[in-house]
């Protein structure tokens, strides 16, 4: 993610040699909460509570971080839901599958923010990679805190509603490792 | 004016019969006695025979605010934690004419939602009656008790408006909080044990004004409350005629902005500035007069052709004429069509993008509230290995500010303003188009038949006749069109004038100011007296005139809230010097203020010595000591206190024994409820 500043000064450098008079309008400027760290993390946190299984006798939680990265993917966005819905209905069907995946896949495998968030939650020893899979790590208490805090406070309803919607999707490995 | 001659509690124990008594004069009495005599038992007896349980925010019919001492067990002499088997109270009240009033109702034991009242008239004789404390209290005519006692009294019923859009009546816990200050809650402002879930709007000053008997000016201020509220009918009516009036001129095919923003004086003068005939002239170049004057000579024409002009066998084939216009009403349906259907796939788009815009809009404002509250924020995190705090920036992630997303959500509101205006314009374009496509497939009919009649016809010259004929049946039936057209829009037309005629009616009615009332003066002056007597630390006898009341009965001094100023003690000398004014200045302008002004524990307030020194003095002054109404003040003086307010010719009752309830000495076997026979 790259800060506001940089996109205005590289378009004052375009801007110096015209005679055009730019109009800044701050809230333009204002990023999207796609972008905000804390929005990302609380959405992963409310996922990883729904879908992460236990494992290794109920010590730790895991999934697999390419099914994490799709159901956030569309949890953010949920007008991309009906299409998700038919390329799970359709993915058994060779080329159809494709033509839904096309549409999808592009958007959420180029997802770097959240690749950032994931290594920024490792780092902080909260989620654990290992192999294909997330798993929770030492300070995982604090994205299960998140995520009580932000159902109990009807934080991001949307989103929960999404993510309920989600329990009843079909996740092929070809949808979430391609073919 | 009315006075509290006695307040009565009385009951029956397993240990026997107990009963309290205050006999009681007008002008100033304090009540003294120590805390836990149960004072506040009798002042909570009033309010009880008075039924004034909602200003507690206590249920109907409930006695809970009322001790234990009365509800479930009793202290009497030698005697602890006595069951009660039945209680009940009762006050007596007499006004200036020598009639007087005893209200009784039953705490337990009995039916609490039932008052009896006994009236007595200055002959003596007496009558009695059984009224419902609560249900309909106002309403009902014959078993209601506040409709009674609001009669005996001579007071008006007065309707108000509510935010509820229903009227409701003033109720006497609407007024009481003006002259009942309670020990608990009382003191904590003015009115503050006002009922504000009646929904009764403006009613604080409302009460204020019925107790001032400023009637004028509370028919003014209740007007303008209803205006309020017809505005806002006019309002609507306003949105829905201009919705009528655009979706009737689409149907036609016609497009014309009518619209119903702005104030009332606006669209008013808007709407009176151009008739609807002449808006679609400019706006749609529509001339329905034109129209149908040139229909009206075409079908002239038509019949002339077909009764007494020669028919021109030589003209261009009927056939073909009638054949292209078929083609091209066609081709511009299709047109249309297209139109239709690219304008239907733009609105569906336009919707799809404002449900995105909305979500857009409430996960930027959940964010918010995570950044403004920090519910469900990230705690503080640090490396594991090196215990060094970790920045997200390293990793390329921000965390953004909560001013960065209130911004955000700004552009998207803004976004999403103009995708609602796109989608309805594009809405009317569609209306538009469908309004266009009837009345094609209307003109398609008829080119239809026609062609088919000229098919039928045999030879140039009855194809002819035929062709003029058709022409003429479809000229009639589009001059028959615009005819509806016109008297539709006359019908349209009339509405809008009735609704100019209504709001340039109400415009004119509303721009009066609220009425202030005389007694305003006599209240204020009152009040500034108080202030001084009463030792408000900011108001003495060199500035009170700077101390003012607004439109809300609200004192300012120098500009600022009255209720602001002074140290922490003198709210509560604001609470007292407000009661008292209120009942001076009903007095001496004839108000409607009952007379009696109880101050409940005054000096509980302000329990330090200068303080009580202070109220002492005021209580020994003749502005406290005026006799034009009843002041009744329980309280606890020290006996130094008694006999200097004494000396002062100052009437304090310091009622006898431990406790205000004692064991009757011959006790019986029946509770000491007088007989009553009800009528």
């Amino acid at each position: 993610m790259t800060s506001v500043e940089n996109p205005i000064q590289r378009l004052a450098s375009l801007l110096s040699g015209s005679k055009a008079r730019p109009l800044v309008v701050p809230s333009r400027l204002a990023p999207s909460p796609l972008y905000d760290l804390e929005y990302r993390t609380s959405i992963i946190a409310m996922i990883f509570q729904k879908f992460a299984k236990p494992f290794e006798l109920g010590l730790g939680r895991r999934m697999l971080s390419s099914k994490l990265k799709l159901l956030q993917f569309v949890t953010m966005r949920p007008w991309i839901l009906p299409a998700v819905q038919e390329w799970s209905k359709a993915s058994s069907q060779g080329s159809l599958a494709l033509t839904y995946s096309i549409r999808v896949r592009r958007g959420f495998l180029s997802d770097t923010a959240h690749e950032d968030v994931i290594n920024f939650l490792t780092a902080c020893d909260i989620l654990v990679r290992q192999n294909r899979h997330l798993v929770s790590g030492s300070r995982a208490d604090q994205l299960e805190k998140i995520a009580t805090i932000a159902i109990e406070n009807n934080l991001f309803d949307d989103e929960i509603r999404i993510i309920s919607d989600l329990e009843n999707l079909r996740l092929t490995t070809s949808m979430l490792e391609g073919w | 004016m009315i006075f509290l001659k006695r307040v009565e509690v009385r009951g029956r124990a397993e240990a026997g019969e107990f009963v309290g008594t205050l006999e009681l004069s007008p002008g100033l009495q304090v009540i003294s006695a120590r805390n836990a005599y149960g004072k506040s038992l009798a002042v909570k007896a009033i309010g009880w025979c008075l039924a004034l349980e909602p200003m507690f925010g206590n249920a109907d019919n409930d006695p809970v605010r009322l001790p234990e001492a009365v509800r479930e067990e009793i202290d009497l002499a030698g005697h602890s934690n006595n069951p009660i088997l039945s209680s009940e109270c009762s006050i007596t009240i007499q006004d200036d004419g020598g009639r007087s009033l005893e209200i009784v109702r039953a705490i337990k034991g009995g039916d609490p939602s039932v008052v009896i009242v006994r009236e007595m008239d200055k002959e003596g004789k007496a009558r009695t009656s059984k009224l419902q404390a609560r249900r309909a209290t106002m309403q009902d005519e014959h078993g209601g008790f506040q409709r009674f006692l609001f009669d005996w009294l001579g007071w008006p019923r007065i309707r108000v408006p509510t935010f509820r859009l229903v009227d409701a009546e003033i109720y006497l816990e609407n007024i009481a909080p003006l002259f009942y200050i309670d020990q608990n809650e009382g003191w904590t402002n003015l009115q503050a044990l006002q009922i504000s879930r009646y929904g009764q709007l403006q009613i604080a000053e409302i009460a204020i004004e019925y107790l001032l008997g400023a009637m004028e000016s509370l028919d003014s201020r209740i007007t303008k409350l209803r205006a309020g509220q017809r505005e806002a009918e006019l309002k609507e009516s306003a949105k829905i005629t201009a919705e009528q009036i655009n979706d009737e001129m689409l149907r036609y095919g016609w497009r014309i902005e009518w619209s119903s923003y702005g104030s009332l004086a606006d669209i008013a003068n808007r709407w009176s500035k151009r008739s609807l005939k002449e808006t679609l002239k400019d706006e749609a170049f529509v001339d329905l007069a034109s129209q149908r004057k040139d229909l009206e000579e075409k079908i002239k024409a038509l019949r002339e052709a077909l009764t007494s002009r020669p028919v021109d066998t030589n003209s261009s084939p009927a056939i073909a004429e009638a054949s292209q216009r078929v083609i091209s009403l066609k081709r511009k349906r299709h047109d249309l069509s297209q139109d239709l259907s690219i304008f239907n796939s733009q609105l569906r788009e336009a919707s799809n993008l404002l449900e995105t815009i909305e979500h857009r809009i409430r996960t930027a404002s959940d964010l918010l509230r995570l950044k403004t509250t920090g519910v469900g924020r990230l705690d503080h995190l640090e490396c594991p290995t090196c215990h060094r705090d970790l920045d997200p920036a390293l990793f390329g992630l921000t965390k953004q500010s909560a001013e960065s997303v209130a911004s955000h959500i700004e552009a998207l509101k803004s976004d999403r303003e103009l995708i609602q205006k796109n989608q309805e314009a594009l809405a009317a374009s569609v209306r538009t188009s469908v309004g266009e496509i009837s009345l094609i497939d209307g003109e398609l009919r008829e080119a239809e038949k026609t062609l088919s009649s000229v098919n039928l016809a045999v030879g140039s010259f009855r194809e002819q006749i035929v062709a003029i004929a058709a022409e003429l049946s479809a000229t009639e039936r589009e001059s028959e069109r615009v005819r509806e057209a016109a008297k539709k829009i006359d019908e349209l037309q009339k509405s809008v004038d009735r609704w100019t005629t209504d709001a340039k009616a109400f415009i004119a009615a509303t721009e009066s100011p609220i009425k202030q009332p005389k007694s305003h003066e006599a209240f204020l002056t009152n009040l500034r007296k108080y202030l001084v007597a009463l030792g408000h630390s900011e108001v003495n006898e060199s500035n009170a005139h700077t101390v003012v009341l607004d439109d809300q009965y609200t004192p300012f001094m120098n500009g600022r809230r009255l209720r602001s100023l002074g140290s922490g003690s003198d709210p509560s000398r604001l609470v007292a010097a407000y009661s008292l004014a209120l009942a001076a200045a009903a007095q001496q302008v004839g108000g409607k203020h009952p007379g009696i002004v109880i101050l409940d524990e005054p000096l509980q307030q302000n329990p330090d010595d200068k303080h009580r020194d202070l109220f002492a003095t005021f209580l020994t002054k003749q502005l406290a000591q005026q006799p034009g109404f009843q002041t009744l003040i329980f309280t606890w003086l020290s006996d130094a206190e008694i006999d200097k307010l004494r000396s002062e010719k100052t009437s304090v009752l310091t009622p006898p024994g431990e406790h205000f309830l004692q064991l009757k000495p011959q006790a019986t076997n029946q509770p000491n409820v007088k007989p009553v026979t009800v009528v």
